[in-house]
């Protein structure tokens, strides 16, 4: 009985078990899909989607919301082959100033939120459409390509090797290594729980929720960024709207991973596997032959089931054992 | 409770007064607190409690009067000066983060005593902090099954009485409880009084602010009244009865003894 307490206790089971049921289903309905071929694919999509939803989680467990994330991918990942090919610059430099940029756009968040105690949502609801907006102003809509032999410096964000695993799985690892630290074993992982589970009283115990919050936005962005090279190392060029429609993505990826709207619960782990649906979906309907219209309903649907189950199971998770 | 009689309280508070543009919120309130005593600090609503309390956390300077802390005159001028000499309020709805364990609630916004340094990053001692939040609980006679339960899954009266052992265990002397007991249920009610009771027996003192004297005097040893912001009753156990002070709260007037 006390296994499947402290099973059930787990913040990350409900989707454990969803995406348990998505492999077997889709591993029932289409022989291909448990091939080394199609699950490497799922990993691809994964890795992309969870760099950038794992630090979203954080965000959101310190209670605030990032919807520019998929304008800072498109703006951070236009900017490095837009100034390679009409500045001459080099590949790394290009790489550097897109992070910086990055670094930018968080900082200037996080601090309109901090200082002008406009609520976030609001604010990156602004940077969703500004940031898209610069996008097309800089390349008038048309996609980008990066010049002929500078593949390798974006082969170390993505290279798929002949078994077909791809270099940004290790970033998702690093990452997420990274990030289950940050978050469950620092001092700074302890404040990011505090602040959105209860500002009031973090702020009473000292905690500083702002700071925190900033760091956060940074981080988000830089992500952001991270993700944008992968797919730029991916394709070789970026068209205008890479990245659009990617908040809400990665926000339904951490809600299937348990992660609450409210603040200040939210697990690296549950995220994972949220993306990893995600991802096995997109995946499954593809080798299924069944229209990508389905795949957004069957999302909807899942982010449902997804909160009702982690409701039935909070109790579990209260009462240490 | 038998220092000498040489020793100066532990705080004193003498004629302070305080001005809102009109309002006079406090006009000369004095009493002391001695080391290891529960001092209740009762009155109507508009009495001058809540202006006091924010005066000895260094939220408002006062206009006039002094606060000496063993003795010494002392200026607080923010919540940091409070805490620092050893002041520690404990506020009923500040207290506790819901989603948080206890442990994590117990050294939250101060963590440093239980992480180790890595360039920018403090890594939390997880054994050490959990270890640490047993004993600073059954210090004060808290029976809590394990440190890792979350706090939304407590009681009132387990909250309340975790705070007041969190206060205590990061060095306060003077414990501010502002309504410990209000919305507590009977039972959860007797476990913070013996809580601050526990409280007391270590040498802790206490400034426990209640509406309900039933309470306050099961713990106090010292009954500090105020009405329209002066000190109308300043008596010890011995010299009242729990009838008494609540006419002295209802009435609002001085009573000479």
């Amino acid at each position: 009985m006390t296994v499947i307490r402290s099973f059930l206790a787990r913040l990350e089971t409900g989707a454990l078990l969803s995406a348990l049921a998505v492999a077997l289903i889709f591993g029932l309905w289409t022989r291909s899909f448990l091939s080394l071929e199609s699950i490497t694919s799922v990993f691809i999509v994964t890795s992309e989607l969870a760099i950038l939803a794992m630090t979203v989680t954080l965000l959101m467990i310190a209670g605030e919301f990032d919807l520019s994330v998929g304008s800072v991918l498109g703006l951070s990942s236009v900017a490095v082959p837009f100034m390679m090919v009409n500045y001459q610059m080099a590949p790394l430099a290009s790489v550097v100033i897109a992070f910086a940029i990055a670094i930018g756009v968080g900082l200037l968040h996080g601090n309109i939120v901090r200082h002008l105690r406009i609520p976030s949502f609001i604010v990156t609801l602004g940077g969703l459409l500004f940031w898209r907006g610069m996008v097309f102003v800089i390349t008038q809509g048309f996609p980008v390509r990066v010049p002929r032999g500078n593949g390798s410096l974006f082969d170390l964000f993505s290279y798929r090797f002949r078994n077909g695993f791809d270099v940004s799985l290790l970033w998702l690892i690093a990452w997420a290594l990274v990030l289950y630290v940050l978050l469950t074993q620092t001092r700074f992982g302890n404040w990011i729980y505090a602040s959105g589970a209860n500002e009031r009283a973090a702020r009473a115990m000292g905690v500083p929720v702002d700071r925190v919050r900033t760091i956060l936005f940074v981080l988000t962005s830089v992500s952001a960024c991270m993700a944008g090279l992968i797919q730029v190392g991916r394709f070789g060029s970026v068209d205008a709207t890479r990245g659009q429609g990617l908040e809400l993505e990665v926000i339904s990826a951490s809600v299937i991973g348990g992660t609450s709207l409210s603040g200040g619960v939210g697990s690296i782990g549950g995220t994972i596997l949220g993306c990893l649906i995600i991802g096995m979906i997109r995946n499954g309907l593809a080798i299924a032959g069944i229209s990508s219209y389905w795949y957004t309903a069957i999302i909807g649907l899942l982010i449902v089931v997804a909160v009702l189950v982690n409701k039935s199971t909070e109790h579990f998770r209260k009462v240490a054992i | 409770m038998n220092e000498p009689s040489r020793s100066a309280p532990l705080l004193e508070v003498k004629k302070i007064k305080k001005t809102f543009g009109q309002v006079r919120a406090l006009n000369g309130v004095s009493f002391a607190v001695d080391k290891g005593t529960v001092v209740a600090l009762l009155g109507d609503n508009g009495a001058g409690k809540s202006t006091l309390i924010r005066i000895l956390n260094g939220i408002y300077t006062p206009d006039e009067g002094d606060i000496l802390w063993n003795g010494r005159s002392v200026n607080l001028r923010s919540p940091r000066d409070a805490s620092a000499l050893g002041f520690a309020t404990v506020y009923q709805d500040l207290a506790m983060i819901d989603q948080l364990s206890i442990y994590r609630n117990l050294f939250l916004g101060r963590e440093n005593n239980v992480t180790w340094k890595l360039g920018p990053f403090r890594f939390l001692d997880h054994k050490r902090a959990k270890r640490e939040a047993s004993e600073a609980l059954a210090a004060l006679g808290i029976k809590i099954r394990s440190t890792e339960t979350l706090v939304e899954a407590l009681s009132g009266g387990q909250r309340q009485s975790i705070a007041i052992a969190r206060a205590v265990h990061f060095g306060g002397e003077l414990l501010i409880l502002d309504e410990p007991t209000s919305a507590l249920s009977l039972r959860q009610t007797k476990q913070v009084l013996e809580t601050i009771e526990k409280t007391r027996e270590r040498g802790t003192s206490v400034i426990l602010i209640s509406h309900n004297i039933g309470h306050a005097f099961e713990v106090s040893d010292r009954f500090v009244v105020l009405s329209h912001g002066e000190t109308v009753a300043n008596l010890s156990r011995v010299e009242t009865n729990e009838n008494h002070v609540s006419s002295l709260v209802r009435e609002g007037r001085a009573v000479e003894r």
